[in-house]
């Protein structure tokens, strides 16, 4: 830039041409009061862009008008909302300075002008893809921070029915909602339940896990497709044959009766039904749980006079908690998550599943979405601090590295 | 004092086949052959992680082929220290009495004395995880020596530590080996800590002992070209067994025969 004074004198003298030529056409698209705003703003764009882009290649000018001209037809051509275009464009010229800031605007664009129905449920996870993608840049390559950043966008396009869900209702609806006497019993009653099952279903499945993971014998591949089996099982089918089993009439549901101890209908039938469908998450994980803490460390314990029982108490089950932890995890929340099997076998009381499903057919889903956020918000914020809870853990079980080699 | 009573025992191909040795008390034997030959095998079926097909391992006159290892009083220290990683360093060197059920005024006794005799103060403190690797195999030591056992089993211990690392972890066992007095079986590849260390040495090869005995006699006279290479002699001054020319690169071990030894 040589002579920088003739190259503004001429920038400003265009403005001026293009703001007259608005004003005196024959049918101007806006008020005159506008096209001052715009004339002005457009003066200021100018200065900023000067200021910031003072010794920058042509490249990056470039750039700069490109995303004034997007920014133009978008809100000026297509949706026609001068103040709206003022406020953004000015942000624009701030923003293009500070290339993150930019990245974040462009985002804030795109779900409020843009998607403005799904402003928040698309401006949340964006800015936080987006955010990933740029705290990455100094510690992956490119190609695996594309991955990352492509994958969490295809993940919030699956999860958007939820996050969309979440949005729906205000706080006070949820609230009111929460204080109906059924709702409340039945959440409770999923939670209370789950956790029955997660922790019945723990007793057997930690030591059967156990086995699996240490002992060799034929047929073990068998055993292992057979823990799956009510992974594989349609909910409904294991609903009927729960039924067929336990249900009212049968011999073994009549005489369980007669003892004092009503299947269905009951909180033991619901936890039946959980413990059925949950148990392979426990199993499974607590499995590669045990697989993961070396031989070696068992070996070692025993020739110090551990007997198996000992060993396993003091260094198996405690290296392996935290796989332990997450399968539980993962168990509680299919059991909650548990319908289909619930509805036909214990359909009473009643859970949150179902009674989203009984409100639902009831009065639509208007009725039902106020106990669907809560029994989402409520299941996740559990399930997210489950998950953060491990780092509370010692130091040893959260980071088994170094002697873990082995 | 440990008997080794024909020991067998096939792993698939391969076999353990008719080791026999005794161990005096106070003994320091060390059990050298190259990888793959059964040496850690060996010293992992007289631990008690798997029990012999055929023979007998008798510790002071008592019977243990069968004993799980809980009940044979042998410390054992791994390649990979095998510390517990959730313990303190104290913990792990006390886990062997805690799980004897030793009175706490014993356990401490036993534990601060193994921790000052192998100079373990400073890292007292420190996570296990976090140990180098002489840190973590001093630490492995003073764990199996808290259960004061009859045979301390080491195996390969210093295969994963670097040069200097392994110099002081030589002196290290020398000096411990020679205060207490321990019957040690030394499981290992390198004849410069055979040589550092041990008073016997017994040579294996594909799952025999090929020659055994005190550690100058095995060096002054090599049974066969195989044992002095391996010890790094010259082969060729040795007299060449009957079929040993033939066998010993192809099927190793085999010119011994049945009654080896």
């Amino acid at each position: 830039m040589k002579r920088p004074w003739v190259q503004i004198v001429v920038v400003i003298l265009a403005l001026v041409a293009i703001h007259l030529g608005i004003a005196l056409a024959p049918e101007p698209p806006f008020s005159s009061s506008t096209n001052m705003a715009l004339f002005f703003t457009n003066l200021f764009v100018f200065y900023a862009a000067a200021t910031v882009l003072r010794r920058r290649s042509s490249r990056v000018v470039g750039l700069f008008v490109l995303g004034y001209t997007a920014l133009f037809l978008l809100v000026m051509a297509v949706l026609n909302k001068p103040p709206l275009f003022i406020l953004l464009v000015v942000a624009y010229a701030g923003f293009f300075g500070a290339p993150v800031l930019l990245g974040f605007f462009a985002i804030f664009v795109l779900s409020f002008v843009v998607l403005q129905p799904f402003a928040f449920e698309t401006f949340i996870p964006l800015s936080l893809i987006y955010a990933a993608f740029w705290i990455t840049r100094k510690s992956a390559a490119l190609f695996a921070r594309l991955c990352l950043c492509g994958g969490l966008l295809a993940l919030t396009v699956v999860l958007f029915p939820l996050i969309h869900l979440a949005m729906q209702d205000s706080l006070q609806t949820l609230w009111l909602t929460c204080a109906r006497g059924d709702v409340a019993s039945a959440i409770w009653l999923s939670l209370l339940t789950s956790t029955l099952a997660t922790a019945a279903t723990a007793i057997w499945a930690v030591p059967l896990a156990y086995a699996l993971a240490r002992i060799d014998f034929p047929g073990k591949r068998w055993v292992l497709s057979l823990v799956d089996v009510p992974i594989l099982v349609p909910q409904s089918v294991a609903g009927v044959a729960l039924i067929v089993l336990l249900g009212p009439g049968s011999i073994l549901g009549s005489t369980l009766e007669g003892l004092g101890l009503p299947i269905s209908g009951s909180l033991l039938g619901i936890v039946i039904a959980q413990v059925f469908v949950a148990s392979p998450f426990l199993v499974k994980t607590a499995m590669t749980a045990f697989e993961s803490v070396p031989l070696q460390y068992e070996l070692a314990s025993r020739s110090l006079g551990a007997s198996p029982a000992a060993t396993f108490a003091q260094i198996s089950l405690p290296l392996a908690s935290r796989g332990i932890l997450v399968g539980a995890t993962l168990a509680w929340a299919r059991a909650v998550s548990e319908f289909g099997c619930i509805v036909l076998f214990a359909s009473s009381p009643v859970t949150a599943p179902v009674l989203v499903h009984t409100e639902f057919l009831r009065a639509g889903a208007s009725e039902s979405r106020p106990i669907a956020i809560l029994l989402l918000i409520i299941c996740l914020w559990i399930f997210v601090m489950l998950q953060f809870g491990q780092t509370l853990m010692p130091f040893a079980l959260r980071r088994p590295r170094g002697e873990h080699r082995a | 004092m440990i008997e080794l009573a024909r020991l067998h025992r096939s792993f698939g191909e391969f076999a353990l086949r008719d080791i026999s040795l005794r161990i005096g008390r106070g003994e320091y034997w060390v059990i050298l052959g190259p990888s793959g030959c059964g040496k850690s095998v060996l010293l992992q079926t007289i631990a008690g992680f798997f029990t012999p097909t055929q023979g007998k391992i008798v510790v002071g006159g008592r019977d243990v082929t069968l004993a799980p290892p809980e009940r044979r009083r042998m410390g054992v220290v791994f390649q990979q220290a095998a510390l517990f990683p959730h313990k303190s360093v104290w913990e792990n060197i006390a886990y062997g009495l805690r799980a004897r059920k030793a009175p706490n005024g014993e356990v401490k006794r036993t534990v601060d004395d193994l921790v000052e005799r192998l100079g373990l103060e400073t890292i007292l403190t420190r996570p296990v995880p976090t140990l180098s690797g002489g840190e973590a195999q001093r630490v492995a030591v003073a764990r199996a020596l808290a259960i004061k056992p009859d045979l301390l089993l080491l195996d390969e211990p210093m295969s994963a530590l670097d040069h200097n690392t392994r110099l002081e972890l030589q002196v290290e066992l020398a000096r411990v080996h020679k205060t207490l007095g321990l019957t040690t079986l030394h499981v290992t590849h390198s004849r410069e800590e055979a040589a550092a260390l041990g008073d016997h040495l017994a040579i294996m090869l594909a799952g025999r002992i090929v020659q055994r005995g005190g550690i100058v006699e095995v060096q002054g006279h090599p049974r066969c070209p195989f044992v002095a290479r391996f010890l790094g002699l010259e082969a060729s001054s040795i007299t060449t067994l009957p079929a040993c020319a033939q066998t010993c690169d192809e099927r190793p071990g085999e010119c011994l025969g049945e009654d080896a030894s």
